[in-house]
């Protein structure tokens, strides 16, 4: 007997599901792997920048003369151009920020000092006056005042080494900056100097790390999945065939040829399932084969001769003759009292 | 005109009561008066089928062939016990199930002739369209009297090797009594069977016609004979089974 069952729940093929597995499972790895690389790549490429930073800030502030500087910073007058041109420390002064520059050319190099104004500082030197970094860049003028407003880091310069690695960005690019008091022969604070690094090399780092992440994502992806796909066709392709074939023999085609499934010369589970599905099968088999036999039985199990013997045994007896005879009158009687008690036509 | 029909087989366990009783009832339910004998004396059973307790047997076959009544007076009506659809009338003759009448019998023995006068005045009494009768396995002379005196003749056997030959002597025996309609029915097939190819297998062996292969049934084995299988199951395979063979035996 067949019998149909409609299944509650919708057929979702074991390929499907192994593909959906691994895709969740590569894609949460793929992330993780990713924001881990793309962190540890940032943090070195800042780091890198900021060693350079500071190293750069630190040869500014050494070949600065405190005394030289805070004469300029109170005696220097400004001219036509805006700056003291003419004034040989405001030239020397300069200079050394132009070197500075020209030694790093990531850097802008600027020294401001404290104004009267509460949280205003003044620009004094600034490599941007003689070493455009950009066309369109502004340069400050010579004691041009700037609020940066209260616990800036600029001020903080003013105190002590301060780097901000938070950066910020303009027009031409990211930038973090570092500032460093200047000190003189007395060792009074009488300034700083500010470093502003160009940082788009971070911003590159992390650009080329977005940008091949989704090529190496594609690809892998895709490589993997192929050969995920063409896995799961290895194994579900005997499973198939088995299914099929269970399907012909519960049908009663027997002969079904399972030897592909056998896995050669390197059996494996699928290998077992197959030889113990054929060992079944031929038990099966053989069981029905016995269950027909014992059809054929019906006829030849039925000796004759002894048969006709213990027939004769019994109907050969006198109270068997006296029977046979009674039994014949008995049904002819009841026949003709059946026929007696008909209503007559 | 009544029918005298006997159920019988060869061998014990081959389903014989049970098909009596289905058969009895079928024919009830189609508005006959059906009268269902035991003449199994040795090893009686049927009025389990029929819901009959002891306590409610009042006489039985035993106590007619000793002569303590008469034989209209051992019939039961069990109509009631087969639910509100019987058009008909089904009376039961038990055979007794006291074990030391029993003993009695086996020891003593009884009138044969009396068994027959008993059968003619049933269906006289009751104004019977069918006797049924439920007879004891073998071919001892009772069995042979219900063979001889039946206008149809059901002979329940089993695909086992134990009930080849005796159905075949059977076959042959009730032949040579002339018996107007005989029937072969092949009762507990294993499904696994092709049960065309065991049909015309049997009628090839025995030359008889088979009025039908019945199925082993795991619900029949279930009900254990606590009631009638034809009324618990009245859409099963083998109910329509035995309403072809009631009908074939009554035709």
């Amino acid at each position: 007997m067949t019998e149909n069952v409609a299944s509650p729940v919708k057929f979702i093929s074991l390929r499907r599901k192994l593909l959906a597995g691994f895709s969740l499972v590569f894609i949460v790895v793929f992330a993780g792997a990713f924001a881990w690389f793309y962190q540890y790549s940032t943090e070195r490429a800042l780091s890198r920048i900021q060693q350079d930073l500071e190293d750069t800030l630190r040869g500014t502030i050494q070949g600065i003369n405190g005394n030289d500087f805070q004469s300029l910073a109170q005696e220097g007058k400004a001219d036509a151009t805006g700056v003291p041109s003419t004034d040989p420390r405001y030239l020397q002064h300069q200079t050394w920020l132009d070197n500075v520059v020209h030694v790093e050319p990531r850097a802008i190099a600027y020294t401001y000092v404290l104004a009267p104004e509460p949280d205003t500082v003044r620009w004094v030197g600034d490599s941007s006056r003689t070493s455009l970094p950009h066309a369109g860049y502004e340069p400050s003028k010579f004691l041009d005042s700037y609020t940066p407003g209260a616990g800036s880091v600029i001020l903080q310069g003013l105190q002590l080494d301060t780097i901000n690695m938070e950066g910020y960005e303009d027009d031409w690019g990211k930038w973090v900056s570092g500032y460093g008091p200047i000190k003189n022969a007395a060792g009074e604070t009488v300034g700083a100097v500010g470093i502003d690094f160009d940082a788009t090399y971070v911003v590159n780092v992390q650009e080329g790390i977005r940008n091949s992440v989704v090529v190496s994502f594609v690809i892998t992806y895709g490589t993997l999945f192929l050969l995920m796909f063409l896995v799961s066709q290895f194994f579900t392709r005997p499973i198939t065939n088995l299914t099929k074939a269970a399907e012909l023999i519960g049908e009663g085609k027997y002969d079904q040829d399972l030897t592909t499934l056998r896995g050669g010369r390197f059996p494996d589970e699928i290998a077992t399932l197959a030889q113990v599905f054929e060992i079944m099968v031929a038990k099966v088999y053989q069981r029905e084969q016995a269950l027909l036999r014992q059809v054929e039985e019906l006829k030849i199990e039925v000796d004759e001769s002894k048969r006709q013997k213990q027939v004769s045994e019994i109907v050969d007896s006198g109270f068997f003759q006296d029977l046979r005879e009674k039994a014949r009158e008995m049904r002819e009687r009841r026949k003709d009292k059946s026929d007696s008690s008909l209503p007559d036509a | 005109m009544s029918k005298i029909i006997s159920v019988h087989s060869f061998r014990g366990g081959t389903g014989k009561s049970n098909s009596t009783a289905n058969l009895s009832t079928i024919l009830a339910a189609e508005g006959r008066r059906v009268g269902v004998i035991d003449t199994d004396i040795q090893s009686p059973g049927i009025h389990v089928l029929f819901g009959l307790a002891e306590d409610d047997m009042v006489h039985s076959l035993n106590d007619y062939l000793w002569g303590k009544c008469e034989i209209k007076e051992t019939a039961h009506d069990v109509s009631s016990h087969l639910g509100p659809g019987m058009k008909g009338k089904v009376f039961l003759i038990p055979s007794s199930i006291k074990a030391g009448e029993i003993a009695r019998v086996l020891r003593e023995g009884y009138d044969v002739g009396l068994l027959n006068d008993g059968f003619q005045r049933l269906v006289e009494d009751l104004k019977l369209d069918v006797l049924m009768i439920d007879t004891h396995p073998g071919l001892n002379e009772e069995t042979l009297l219900s063979i001889a005196i039946s206008d149809a003749l059901a002979i329940i056997m089993r695909p086992d090797q134990q009930d080849y030959q005796g159905t075949g002597v059977t076959v042959e025996v009730a032949r040579k009594l002339d018996v107007p309609s005989m029937y072969i029915v092949v009762n507990k097939v294993p499904p696994v069977f092709n049960f065309d190819e065991v049909k015309s297998r049997v009628e090839q062996t025995y030359n008889c016609e088979v009025a039908a292969v019945l199925p082993h049934s795991d619900e029949m084995m279930a009900l254990a004979s606590a009631g009638v299988f034809a009324l618990r199951f009245p859409d099963h395979q083998v109910t329509s089974l035995y309403k072809q063979i009631a009908a074939k035996l009554i035709s």
